[in-house]
Formats: C-alpha cells, sequence, structure tokens
C-alpha cells in the first residue's frame, strides 16, 4: 500500500469513526430496522473505498448522507414490494416481537420528544434529523434529500411547529 | 412582504439558516411587530428541547464484522493500487494494449497456418512475415543456441539463419532454425501468451504484475527455443541426422518444450498470486 492508499485508509477510517453511528441512526429511520439500517452503513462506506478523497471530501457529509439514504430508500423498496408475500401479513409487522437488545434501545430513545417526533411524516422527521442530529444545514439538507432548499424550509417549519403543539397538550412535556 | 407568525422565515431565524441580510430584513420586521420576538423565543426554546432530545439518541454501531468487510474493501483497493511509474492515463492505455494483444493473438492464431509435417529445413517463412518481432527474437535464439554449441564443442558454423553441423558420419547437414514454422514453438508461444493474458487478469490484481507475467513469455520463448535447438543439434551430432528426423523429440518433441516451459511460467505465476493481499 502506497503513501496515497495509506492516507486515503486513513481518512475512510476516520469517516467510519466520525460517521458511522450518525449514519446507522438515520438508515433505521427510513428502513426502520437496525440490522438492515447496519448493512446499508457499510454499503455506504463501501462505496465511499472507491472515492477519491479530493473528489468526496470537501461535501463528505452530504455525500454519505445521500448514498446512505439512497441505498435505504432501495432496501425500504424491496421490503415493501416484499411485504404482500408475507404470510403473517401486517399484525405481525406491526407488532414484531423485540429482542432483548431491541428492547434496550427502545428504552434510550423512548422518551417525549421522540416519540412525538414518529409521529410526523417521515419527510419531516428527515429534515428535523438532519438537522438536530447531524448539524447538516438547509442547504446541505436539500443536497442530501433532493428536496428544494425552499421546501426544506417549509418542512423544518412545519415540523416544529407541529411540535411544538403537541407538546403543549402533552402535560409530561415541560418546556422551560 | 409582511412577516407572520406561520412564517417559515422565522423558523429559519431561529435556526441560523439566515444570511446577513435574510437576517436584517427579518429582525426589521419584527421591530414593527412584537408579537413576532415572542414567536422567535418560544421557537428557539422548541428548538433546544427537540435538539436536546435528539442529541440523547443512541447512535448505534456497526458490528465487528462489518467494520471487518469495510477493512476488507479498504485493503483490497490498496492492491489494485496502480505502480507509481505508470500514470494513471498511461495505466489504462496498458489495460488497453492488453485488450489489443489478446485480441491479435486470437486472430494471429486463427490465421495461422496449420501444422502439417515434420521435416526439417522446409523454410515457411509466413511466420516470419507475419511477426518480425518473434522473427528477431528467433534470430535472437539462433545465434545463442550457435553460441551454446560452439561452447559445447559441437562442430557448427552459421550462415544467417542456418546452422550448418556435421553428424557422427562427419556428414555436413544443415537445418535451420528460426525462420521455420516448423521448427519454432510459434503456436506454443501464442498460447503461453494468451494464457498469461488470460491468467493475469483471472489472478492478479495490479496491472504491474499482469504486464510482468506477460513480459516474461518473451525470456521463456527466447531460453526454450535455445534449449530446442541445442537438444536438436545434440541428436544429430550423436545419432546422425536421419536417426534424429525419425525421433520422438522431432515430431512431439514441441509438446514436451511446451510443458517444460509451463514450469517456469506456473511458479511465477503462483509467486505473483501470492504477493497479492489477501481480501
Amino acid at each position: 500500500m502506497n503513501i496515497d492508499e495509506s492516507r486515503r485508509a486513513e481518512w475512510v477510517r476516520a469517516a467510519v469513526e466520525r460517521f458511522s453511528g450518525p449514519l446507522t441512526r438515520y438508515a433505521q429511520v427510513i428502513t426502520g430496522d437496525l440490522e438492515q439500517a447496519r448493512d446499508v452503513v457499510q454499503d455506504t462506506f463501501i462505496r465511499l473505498c472507491d472515492e477519491k478523497p479530493e473528489r468526496v471530501d470537501r461535501f463528505l457529509a452530504q455525500w454519505l448522507f445521500k448514498v446512505c439514504r439512497n441505498r435505504a430508500l432501495d432496501v425500504q423498496r424491496k421490503q415493501s414490494r416484499m411485504k404482500p408475500l408475507s404470510q403473517t401479513g401486517m399484525d405481525s409487522q406491526a407488532c414484531p416481537d423485540p429482542s432483548p437488545a431491541a428492547q434496550a434501545e427502545r428504552r434510550e430513545t423512548n422518551d417525549e420528544v421522540l416519540r412525538l417526533l414518529t409521529r410526523l411524516p417521515k419527510s419531516q422527521q428527515e429534515v428535523v434529523r438532519l438537522k438536530f442530529q447531524n448539524g447538516l444545514s438547509y442547504r446541505q439538507i436539500s443536497e442530501v434529500t433532493g428536496f428544494s432548499v425552499s421546501n426544506v424550509g417549509f418542512l423544518m417549519h412545519t415540523a416544529l411547529k407541529t411540535l411544538r403543539q403537541q407538546m403543549k397538550s402533552e402535560t409530561t412535556m415541560r418546556m422551560p | 412582504m409582511n412577516i407572520t407568525f406561520d412564517d417559515p422565515r422565522l423558523t429559519a431565524y431561529a435556526l441560523n439558516e439566515l444570511d446577513e441580510a435574510g437576517r436584517s430584513v427579518i429582525e426589521s420586521e419584527m421591530q414593527n411587530f412584537a408579537e413576532c420576538n415572542h414567536e422567535v423565543e418560544d421557537l428557539t426554546r422548541a428548538v433546544a428541547v427537540v435538539g436536546r432530545a435528539l442529541a440523547s439518541e443512541a447512535a448505534p454501531t456497526l458490528l465487528p464484522i462489518q467494520q471487518r468487510t469495510i477493512e476488507a474493501k479498504l485493503r483490497l483497493c490498496g492492491s489494485k493500487t496502480k505502480p507509481s511509474w505508470i500514470p494513471s492515463a498511461e495505466c489504462g492505455r496498458v489495460h488497453w494494449l492488453l485488450k489489443i494483444a489478446l485480441a491479435a493473438s486470437v486472430v494471429l492464431m486463427i490465421g495461422m497456418p496449420r501444422y502439417q509435417g515434420g521435416m526439417i529445413g522446409m523454410a515457411r517463412t509466413r511466420v516470419a512475415i507475419i511477426s518480425p518481432a518473434f522473427n528477431l527474437l528467433q534470430n535472437a535464439s539462433t545465434d545463442t543456441a550457435y553460441a551454446m554449441m560452439l561452447l559445447s564443442g559441437i562442430p557448427v558454423t552459421k550462415q544467417g539463419s542456418l546452422l550448418w553441423v556435421r553428424d557422427a558420419m562427419h556428414q555436413p547437414h544443415a537445418f535451420s532454425f528460426g525462420m521455420d514454422a516448423v521448427c519454432t514453438p510459434f503456436y506454443s508461444s501464442v498460447v503461453l501468451f494468451v494464457a498469461s493474458l488470460l491468467l493475469g487478469n483471472l489472478y492478479l490484481r495490479s496491472p504491474w504484475k499482469r504486464l510482468l507475467l506477460t513480459l516474461f513469455v518473451i525470456p521463456l520463448v527466447f531460453v526454450g527455443e535455445v534449449l530446442r535447438m541445442f537438444t536438436i543439434a545434440e541428436l544429430c551430432i550423436h545419432l546422425g541426422v536421419e536417426s534424429a528426423v525419425d525421433s520422438s523429440i522431432i515430431h512431439y518433441g514441441n509438446p514436451i518444450f511446451f510443458v517444460l516451459s509451463l514450469i517456469p511460467f506456473a511458479l511465477l505465476l503462483v509467486w505473483l498470486r501470492k504477493l497479492e493481499p489477501k481480501s
């Protein structure tokens, strides 16, 4: 492995270190399944290995989230095509048996705001997560999702308005 | 445009998404519409709450097997690296040259006249016309074989591409090397060349190793040809030309030398394959 390759390997490893968590969380929201999300993120980083750092590094976060999103949507589409073939039907899909790890994971994330967030439409959840969990700007969210910048602003505004209304109506939610 | 409570620009303002000009516009409008200040404050609080909630959400990590898969891919990418002595454009050109060479070899093999006899001394110059490079290689082989025969004490004289030897009966006999399709392992060389391209592409990843394997065919053909000529000369000296002509080494010699030449070829391929990083 020459210097360029070792530099590239370090670059990919740093990206894995920094983005694997946020990407897995993001993919999990789209696919609805942690294992599939992990596979999606693995595929994303494998694609990154084939990219030249000088081409991607300037907009690495957008590139990773965009590739991850497209892959996750592919997985989700395939999964939705497979649903009608399932013998168990919608009931088992709606109430899957959670594993102990999934239960623990669910308990960690099961606070008020996150529950309210899941009630939002997918597109609104997505922009909110990209903004608050991953620190992307409206423009970067636009590049990742393909929505226009003004559409991202509108989705964010609507999501926050809905969340605020629901938070006010929820007695358990304490607004400072 | 007057600002309202339900204006997405207020959210963008609270999220610090506006540029300087946008912020100035909003701030000036908020001065005229004081209730918007409360709206922005409320928005800012909501943003803080949502931000804290989402930040507290655990980020799942990749499993060790997935991390190992990425590492394996990285190693694979490293092994695919082009050698530093070939610039990126050149690397692509070498790849195309190999493809062209492969196609040319196939065409050459199809167009080659079929081997029909085993007569020493029958000149068939079509091969030499088709491939001047091969002719050059053959002449070099003849010169080397001539030098080897002299060194080993075989009574030999050289005229052009013809080597004259005296057999056991001290009768001068001429047999030509190099210009003769019958006496040259031309088919074997082409097959070896095509095999080097195919096997290189199948088993080797780095272009320089493929190139090395293909280039190795040249000295292999050269050494093989020298050894073959030397063996035939020895047979002619010790058995006589007539016996040598009837010997199996003349009739079935080419496959034997071809198989012999496969040994170092296979050894080199195995060695280069071992140098490949495991993925």
